[in-house]
């Protein structure tokens, strides 16, 4: 058991190190895009004014 | 025009074109013959190729249809035939099969005069029935030119063109590759009874892969080709 | 959404780490039916078929997607097609990964041919040539056309690559039946709630990547209107 137990930690770890960074770099991603829109609309409705 | 001689036209248009050149099947069979070239050195001094004969003979066979397959869309593209055809009242499933056909014929004719050379080469023999090694190769190369067709035509409209081939074309190829390495090798090898069952299903799973790829692309070619 | 988003991933992470939790403090450690030795390293199990199976099903979808957008045209199809390929792509990462440290730990090799896992791999190879064909495509409706064929495509050629590479003789014996099917009591309640709380997980990550497409798609609209 004792050599084994790196590996399945290892495993453990791994995986939510890989899901938790997607969901972050998702999320980042997302309101990156979000405040170009933002800024995006504002300046259309100086435009339009 | 019916379904029929449309695809007849397209078939006799390619080999018409393949007979003013011959650049084609030329070039696919000197790369067939440099490959067991590179065999030979690469193996270094093996004598015994009986063990991975149907490997060998799938490697290059499957190599070599990459250089057939980007030719015959290239061909199109660069002299606007394909526009052309696209043009003509000829129904989009029936330019693929059309295509597909003449693949086939090229890299029938090619390993009609490879497989000897190889046997002959390299000291195989077949050990088991003819036919049914006849068989597997005719159901591998089906597969080779259905899938192989529909993804040249994706594939030259890239910008990659003829870049990206290679790159769908290896790993969506991979159970023909298998199946058809399994099945040869079995035959060839001469094995019976118990051993042979894995031949019989490399030849189901061929055969499955060839229906289920014409069907796909039956239904997708229209996608394909662009509209 | 946003808030439906929240939930399922609250619901997943509680399902996963009670999954996790479960397969360490309560499930016995497995015993090797052949040999009667203990062994440790099937508690990789609990997150490694999880994982497999939601990559597949991920694949299963993006070819369903890819199938609708052909059918009705319409941008948001291609952009879940796109976002279920992604996934399973980093499903399939994570399965290549597991796989690699089972071997370790029960072998002592990194890389088995063993049949699944090569399977992975070539699957992993397919669809790295759907984001290449992806990136060297100019249009965006030609991009979204063959992404779609091309999903299809390889969501056929997955089963058929399965079958074709049972065909060769595995070297390696099967420890465990890793459908699953040969779990019982605690180590099958283990199994089940960390599949539950992987699919919950997976359905909060699309969403997300879906919720990036309407402001993408609300981006461009505006960009048009400045443009025009």
């Amino acid at each position: 058991m004792k050599d084994q137990l790196p590996y399945v930690v290892g495993v453990y770890m791994g995986i939510w190190v890989v899901l938790l960074g997607y969901v972050f770099i998702v999320n980042n991603k997302l309101s990156g895009l979000k405040k170009e829109l933002g800024a995006l609309s504002k300046a259309v409705e100086k435009k339009n004014k | 025009m019916s379904g029929g001689r449309q695809i007849g036209a397209i078939v006799k248009k390619d080999i018409i074109a393949e007979l003013r050149t011959k650049e084609m099947v030329v070039s696919m069979f000197l790369f067939v013959l440099l490959i067991m070239v590179a065999f030979h050195y690469g193996f270094g001094t093996t004598t015994d190729f009986s063990p991975f004969a149907g490997g060998l003979i799938w490697i290059a066979f499957l190599f070599t249809s990459l250089l057939g397959l980007n030719r015959s869309f290239v061909h199109e593209k660069d002299e606007g035939c394909l526009e052309g055809l696209l043009l003509s009242p000829v129904d989009r499933p029936n330019i693929f099969f059309g295509k597909m056909i003449g693949n086939f014929i090229f890299l029938t004719i090619v390993e009609i005069i490879a497989v000897p050379l190889y046997l002959v080469m390299l000291n195989l023999s077949i050990r088991g029935s003819v036919p049914m090694f006849i068989l597997a190769i005719v159901l591998s190369n089906i597969g080779i030119c259905v899938v192989g067709t529909l993804l040249s035509t994706i594939s030259i409209n890239t910008k990659m063109r003829d870049m990206l081939l290679p790159l769908i074309y290896l790993p969506i190829s991979s159970p023909i590759l298998i199946c058809a390495v399994t099945s040869t090798n079995g035959i060839m090898g001469g094995v019976t009874g118990e051993k042979f069952a894995p031949v019989i299903s490399a030849m189901k799973i061929l055969a499955a892969y060839d229906i289920m790829f014409l069907l796909v692309a039956y239904a997708l070619y229209d996608f394909v080709i662009g509209e | 959404m946003k808030k439906a988003i929240t939930i399922l991933l609250g619901i997943g992470s509680v399902l996963l780490l009670t999954g996790i939790a479960y397969a360490f403090l309560v499930a016995p450690i497995a015993v090797d039916p052949n040999t009667g030795k203990e062994v440790f390293h099937q508690k990789i199990l609990y997150f490694h078929v999880p994982v497999a199976e939601t990559s597949l099903v991920s694949f299963i979808l993006a070819a369903v997607f890819g199938a609708l957008f052909l059918y009705k045209r319409e941008r948001k199809y291609d952009f879940l097609s796109l976002a279920a390929v992604e996934l399973g792509f980093m499903y399939g990462l994570l399965v290549e990964m597991t796989g690699m440290m089972w071997d370790k730990a029960a072998w002592g090799v990194w890389w088995q041919w063993e049949p699944r896992l090569t399977t992975y791999l070539i699957l992993m190879l397919m669809y790295s040539g759907y984001f290449v064909m992806r990136s060297s495509i100019g249009e965006d409706s030609t991009k979204a056309r063959f992404g779609a064929v091309y999903a299809i495509i390889a969501a056929v050629n997955v089963p058929l690559t399965f079958f074709a590479i049972r065909l060769i003789p595995s070297i390696h014996p099967i420890l465990f039946d890793s459908s699953g099917a040969g779990l019982e009591g605690p180590l099958l309640v283990a199994f089940l709630v960390s599949m539950f709380g992987m699919t919950f997980f997976y359905v909060s990550l699309l969403l997300t990547r879906y919720q990036m497409f309407g402001v993408s798609e609300e981006l461009d609209i505006l960009k048009n209107q400045i443009g025009g």
